[in-house]
């Protein structure tokens, strides 16, 4: 399945010519759950904060489905 | 705080409460009464329910209070800070904890045994759900438990967190607006604002916890992309929380600005806030 990434703020170093919101897709198996393409993306876990599918705020461990748009949004500001 | 819109649920005959800003839902009984105290929402089936000097069988209550947990605190800390508030105020003696679970939402209940002189009886939980917390306290007298009590689990089971609240109203640039904010001068908000008609500002009550679960929920729903998000409280030395939107070229920077309504000179997550707007 294929999933749109949208990755935000000091994210965008894991991927390169990126910009904040900048959409790119990404390629996973069936059955994925977030936490896949965050490890996917090489990610490191706390460096994530806020998941969002479809707009809506999800957790790591939600699946994703074919067509998915997913932001993913890192601690700033002291949060 | 009256963040809520109430609508006959005909299949059931109740009420449902909404609460627009921490996006939960609750259905209870068409009798019951709802108000809004400081930062929570009781429900009572009498008006005068939350006097404390009432002490009519009927004299029973069910309140929720919202705490958004952006630092992600694990749930048994924030129950030992609940339960350690709680049993502080009201003198408790013995407590014991159950894991609680409802729907995507976990947490923790007990029952509070408080002490033989009191004549109540006191349930509590808390429930955690992304980075919004629940907080519920069910009290009501010895004598009303077996009236009560299955009324209050089933109102408390019809918990939900809708993905999508509808009717929610933006402002000129399509930013999602709380509910009874109302437009002000930005001057009255910012002194210093040099060029106001870069500046909308809005006037408001809700505690600034729930405003940051509002605007988180609702910003992308409404199209916006979030692009730095300062919280507060947090370890920024900025005293509001802060997001910065970007919707194609349109970059919007908002903040959340408490403000000291009960005059007692400190700031907490559960202070009131405005909302100011820059357009860049």
């Amino acid at each position: 399945m294929r999933v749109t990434v949208k990755l935000f703020a000091t994210l965008i170093r894991f991927k390169d010519g990126s910009r904040p919101g900048k959409p790119f897709e990404v390629g996973l198996p069936e059955g994925s759950v977030v936490q896949d393409l965050i490890d996917h993306l090489r990610i490191p876990v706390e460096e994530t904060k806020v998941v969002f599918i479809n707009s809506i705020i999800e957790e790591n461990q939600s699946r994703l489905k074919d067509g998915d748009v997913v932001g993913i949004f890192p601690p700033v500001g002291g949060g | 705080m009256s963040t809520c819109v109430r609508q006959a649920a005909i299949s059931i005959m109740s009420t449902t409460f909404r609460h627009i800003l921490w996006g939960y839902e609750l259905t209870y009984p068409d009798h019951w009464i709802h108000q809004s105290v400081q930062d929570a929402d009781a429900f009572t089936a009498v008006a005068n329910g939350l006097d404390q000097d009432y002490e009519g069988l009927d004299a029973s209550q069910l309140v929720v209070r919202g705490e958004w947990n952006w630092e992600r605190q694990l749930i048994e800390p924030l129950w030992n800070q609940h339960i350690g508030m709680m049993a502080g105020m009201i003198g408790a003696k013995q407590v014991g904890s159950a894991p609680w679970k409802l729907g995507d939402a976990v947490g923790l209940e007990a029952e509070i045994v408080l002490p033989k002189k009191d004549n109540q009886r006191l349930w509590t939980g808390i429930l955690m759900r992304d980075f919004r917390v629940l907080h519920f306290m069910v009290t009501h007298p010895m004598g009303a438990r077996e009236a009560f009590q299955p009324v209050a689990t089933k109102v408390i089971s019809s918990l939900r967190f809708p993905n999508r609240i509808l009717d929610i109203k933006t402002s000129r640039e399509g930013i999602p607006l709380p509910p009874e904010y109302e437009a002000v001068d930005p001057k009255s908000i910012l002194a210093d604002v040099t060029d106001p008609t870069n500046w909308r500002a809005y006037s408001g009550k809700a505690g600034i916890g729930a405003l940051q679960a509002f605007f988180l929920r609702e910003v992308p729903i409404h199209n916006w992309d979030m692009e730095e998000y300062v919280p507060f409280p947090s370890s920024s030395e900025l005293g509001f929380a802060r997001i910065q939107l970007r919707r194609s070229n349109l970059k919007i920077t908002l903040g959340m600005m408490p403000y000291d309504l009960s005059g007692s000179g400190t700031i907490t997550a559960s202070s009131p806030a405005n909302i100011v707007i820059k357009v860049a």
